[in-house]
């Protein structure tokens, strides 16, 4: 019994790495620019895609498709802001659900008409290899998917604290006139912020297309469940990524281990609930209340 | 100046949109269907099937000049973004807007329902091939018909081919998706796994937006079942098969109510699909004979041939469907406009009609189920989709207990 | 009263007397198309007066369309209720569980309000989805009763004019200015006197009622439903953007927004079957980038505001 709950939490760590990664960029976004990102997951879904043409046409490895997608992804991102996000930068958040709730339609659906509603996914040779220990088992490519989740969220912490490029996206979120006063080019800054947050966007979407199926519709759900993390870890606070995923990937599998997956979604979400009221800027106190 | 070529403008829009809102009616030499189906949303994919269905229908009886040699068909395809408010009012829109001669139904519990309650209203028939609860029977409706089998009937092909094997397996797991068709699938299941004498050791049903299915699966491994039971719709079969991969857990046999059937699960799963199992109601093997199509081969060739991939067999169910409607049609000598008179002569027509058709017996009685097929159940054998129970129709023998993961 | 809000009044009234009228006239496909339009109408209209004007993001909305529904429905199914006396009860089992989330939910600002009441709508429909003895569970229950279809018609139109009106004599009432002052600067509110919670607990309430009733009643007009179907996320998702794109906190948003977004939708839906998604997308695109307030706040504005800028 006990080895089952382990291997329960274990699942829940895995999965909260993978939420964690596909939130990192949603967080990001919001914590510089106040922008609410509803096609975050229709990136997600792009990302998917690239590695899946890629390894279908090209019969590239899917690890070795990264690079693409967050290239491609970013330059998306990056003239996304540039033709519209720019115009709802500093008015109400509301403005920006509704904008990118737009393109999520524009993505999602252009999409379907591209590729069809068929779900698809990547089996590789190694697809669903596993290191098996004293009866538990880890699959490689949640645990590579999951060592790169702290790598990404690690690099992203440093590079907003730790460089001169993060020193000005710093400056500009908490005061935008300052910042242009002091010489920073702010549409710059947000155009490159935005292009890194679809960058690593993308990126999780290339790992997740490994052990999940993807089709054009999926980037809905992704964008609500990185929303909730986000929030669960506090707005903005980079960190608070890593450890809402964590929270809501453990909750969730070991509460399907005692009771059911029903269950365990209902409690996951009324635990959410409850953080909320308790600790209102977030987990960890640090996230950012308009 | 300007005023008035803006006037202009919007008078000819006006009179376009008037023209464009009276055009259906206009030509009576021809039948037009209407026929509201997910083309997005959650059921996106096997909306696309059921419209493929028609499509392939309606180009063959127009090649032969239509219904009765003479009528040619035109269908009208509305999306109904797999929602139940939007299906039932395309098929108001569909009625009383476009007047459409008659119906082809659409895909889902739920939209069927909520469809053909409002075909029900307005005494239109509604034949779907593409929903199976078996609340849709339990309402009384007169105008509803179904090709395929009761939910909880059509998996019984899942079970029954454990009965064939040796060693008959002792114990079951059935594990399903929290919606109608299969948490119904899973209800079958239950059902026949007793008759049977097969022990149900785990059954548990998960939300279909259920993200880690890891967890969910190591329940019932830890059961240490000897056949796993999945309700299933397609996007569901393929995340149990990469979870048990992943979890490294091999009952000595999988089967799926839905997924397996339709040519992406293959595609995107490669060798790990091989060896399960699923419930078909059709496979183009079967000794079934009839008008339009010829043999159930028969068909299978030509829908190759237009879509180049073997037809489902829910794409099967639905252009049945459209036959059985046609050949009632024109049992009754159909024709253009259709009245309100005689879509209730159809209606009674279609209650006792029984025919045989290249998907089968068609005998929809009085609750307008169709009668019961006998189980099948097929198997990926290399890719392929081999009919492996009845004994009488198999292909090959199903191969039974499956081999570990890491020797497929 | 000022005369120029009377004189509004009056047009209201006439334009929602003009509709009922209508059923004697109109072709029968645009009563049905009314109808919807008039059921999202009153929902937007009931998201518009909380979250419009106090500018706290309800992303949870859904919750009460689906607990509206499934009171309605249980007691049709269990205890045999007649339809229209289920349909204030579900109102009111909306506004009760409003009540208790409200209260202590309604201390949250902004994207912490908005997924503290998404999860609690998610939690509530896995709790009816598993709670499979009262509900029978994620198979969904059929509803033995049905209206007449003008009468879902009427109801709709009479519920739609009655949350407009709502919204007209909040935005010209004492209540109506509290309300934007919460949404301007809530701490000087409160300063000042007004007892912003208590104010805000009661629109809540109010809009979660009249959710439940408009819930209940689609629940019966569509005969069968799930769990699925009536707590689903993409009911608040279409309140939310009704609102925004016809102008939040206006009494006349969620009119504009909901019948644009159902017209344009049936309108490109049977003409551009493939991309009529793609095109509405890139239309709530065009609004937002040229529009920005709002197609009624634009309006308002005779587009002398750039576009781009902010208000």
């Amino acid at each position: 019994m006990s080895t089952l709950i382990i291997q329960s939490l274990i699942n829940g760590v895995l999965m909260g790495g993978i939420y964690a990664l596909y939130s990192a960029g949603f967080s990001l976004i919001f914590g510089v620019m106040g922008v609410v990102n509803i096609a975050h997951g229709d990136l997600l879904m792009l990302g998917a895609f690239l590695t899946y043409w890629m390894f279908v046409g090209l019969g590239l490895d899917p690890f070795l498709t990264l690079p693409f997608s967050l290239l491609g992804l970013f330059a998306l991102g990056y003239l996304m802001q540039r033709l519209a996000i720019k115009r709802v930068v500093g008015a109400p958040p509301i403005m920006s659900y509704i904008l990118t709730f737009g393109m999520h339609l524009m993505i999602s659906n252009l999409a379907l008409v591209a590729w069809t509603a068929d779900p698809r996914t990547v089996t590789t040779a190694y697809s669903g290899a596993h290191l098996a220990f004293w009866g538990l088992t880890v699959p490689w490519i949640k645990l590579i998917t999951f060592l790169i989740s702290l790598g990404v969220v690690g690099a992203l912490y440093l590079l907003l604290h730790h460089s001169q490029m993060g020193r000005a996206i710093q400056a500009t979120s908490q005061d935008r006139e300052m910042a242009r006063l002091s010489g920073i080019k702010v549409d710059r800054v947000y155009a490159l912020t935005f292009g890194l947050g679809a960058a690593i966007t993308g990126l999780a979407g290339s790992l997740v297309v490994s052990f999940r199926d993807v089709d054009p519709g999926m980037g809905l759900p992704y964008t609500i469940i990185a929303f909730c993390v986000v929030v669960l870890g506090g707005m903005g606070y980079m960190p608070g990524a890593l450890i809402g995923g964590l929270i809501l990937g453990v909750v969730g599998s070991v509460c399907t281990m005692i009771f059911t997956p029903g269950w365990s979604i209902a409690i996951t979400f009324f635990l959410l609930y409850l953080m909320l009221l308790w600790r209102p800027a977030g987990i960890m106190g640090k996230g950012i209340v308009e | 100046m300007k005023f008035r070529r803006a006037g202009i403008i919007l008078l000819t829009l006006a009179l376009a949109l008037t023209l464009g809102l009276a055009a259906p009616g206009m030509a009576a030499q021809e039948f037009t269907f209407g026929c509201a189906v997910p083309l997005s949303g959650l059921f996106g994919k096997d909306g696309q099937l059921v419209r493929d269905a028609y499509t392939f229908w309606m180009e063959t009886i127009n090649a032969r000049g239509g219904i009765a040699g003479k009528y040619k068909v035109r269908i009208i395809f509305y999306d109904d973004q797999s929602d139940p408010q939007t299906s039932a009012k395309l098929v108001e829109r569909l009625v009383t807007q476009d007047k459409v001669d008659l119906l082809l139904g659409g895909f889902g519990s739920s939209q069927v329902m909520a469809a053909s309650a409002a075909a029900e209203r307005h005494k239109f028939p509604y034949l779907s091939g593409g929903a199976s609860s078996n609340k849709l029977y339990e309402r009384g409706a007169r105008y509803y018909f179904g090709t395929l089998g009761k939910a909880t009937e059509e998996v019984r092909g899942c079970v029954d081919v454990f009965t064939s094997v040796t060693p008959r397996p002792k114990t079951v797991a059935i594990v399903g998706a929290n919606i109608p068709f299969t948490a119904e699938s899973c209800k079958g299941y239950k059902l026949y796994a007793e008759k049977y004498g097969f022990k149900v050791v785990h059954y548990e049903l998960f939300p279909i937006s259920l993200k880690d299915y890891n967890t969910m699966l190591l329940k019932a491994k830890a059961k240490k079942p000897d056949v796993l039971l999945v309700g299933s719709h397609l996007a569901v079969a393929m995340r149990v098969v990469k979870a048990m991969k992943e979890i490294d857990f091999n009952p000595k046999g999988v089967a799926f109510s839905y997924g397996p059937t339709v040519p992406a699960f293959v595609q995107g799963l490669k060798a790990d699909a091989n060896y399960v199992f699923a419930a078909s109601e059709w496979t183009p093997n079967l000794p079934y004979k009839g008008p339009v199509f010829g043999s159930a081969r028969q068909f299978n060739q030509a829908y190759r041939q237009r879509f180049r991939r073997s037809p489902d067999y829910v794409e099967a169910a639905s252009t049945a469907a459209a036959v059985v409607q046609q050949v009632a049609m024109e049992q009754l000598g159909l024709k253009p406009r259709v009245t309100a008179a005689d879509r209730v002569r159809l209606m009674e027509k279609l209650h006792q009609i029984d025919l045989m058709t290249f998907y089968g017996p068609i005998h929809f009685g009085k609750s307008g189920a169709n009668r019961e097929h006998p189980p099948v159940a097929v198997q990926v054998q290399n890719g392929q989709l081999i009919n492996v129970y009845p004994a009488k129709w198999a292909e090959k023998p199903p191969i039974y207990p499956t081999p570990a993961w890491n020797k497929r | 009263m000022s005369g120029g809000g009377r004189r509004s009044l009056y047009l209201g009234l006439a334009a929602v007397a003009a509709m009922a009228w209508l059923p004697a006239a109109g072709p029968a496909y645009y009563l049905q198309l009314l109808t919807i339009i008039f059921y999202w109408i009153g929902l937007a209209a009931c998201w518009n007066l909380m979250c419009g004007y106090t500018g706290y993001i309800d992303f949870g909305s859904a919750a009460y369309t689906g607990i509206g529904a499934y009171v309605a429905g249980l007691l049709m199914l269990r205890l045999g209720l007649p339809l229209l006396a289920t349909i204030p009860l579900a109102g009111l089992g909306a506004g009760l569980v409003a009540l208790a989330v409200g209260w202590p939910t309604l201390r949250l600002r902004g994207a912490y309000f908005a997924i503290a009441t998404f999860a609690l709508a998610e939690a509530l429909m896995r709790v009816c989805e598993e709670w499979s003895g009262l509900t029978e569970g994620g198979v969904g229950i059929t509803i033995p009763q049905r209206l007449a279809e003008l009468s879902y018609y009427w109801l709709y139109l009479g519920l739609a004019g009655l949350l407009v009106g709502v919204t007209w004599w909040v935005e010209h009432h004492k209540h109506g200015y509290g309300l934007k002052a919460i949404h301007q600067d809530e701490q000087a509110a409160a300063q000042v006197g007004v007892d912003t919670h208590l104010i805000k607990l009661q629109t809540y309430v109010t809009s979660a009622f009249f959710i439940g009733m408009l819930g209940a009643l689609e629940g019966s007009r569509l005969g069968y439903f799930k769990p699925d179907d009536v707590f689903n996320v993409h009911i608040t998702i279409k309140m939310v953007i009704m609102s925004l794109l016809g102008g939040m906190g206006t009494v006349l948003g969620p009119v504009i927004g909901a019948s644009f977004l159902q017209l344009v939708e049936d309108f490109l839906g049977a003409r551009f079957l493939n991309y009529y998604l793609v095109i509405i997308g890139a239309i709530i695109v065009g609004v937002i980038v040229f529009l920005p307030r709002g197609i009624t706040g634009s309006l308002r504005q005779r587009l002398r505001i750039r576009p781009g800028r902010r208000p």
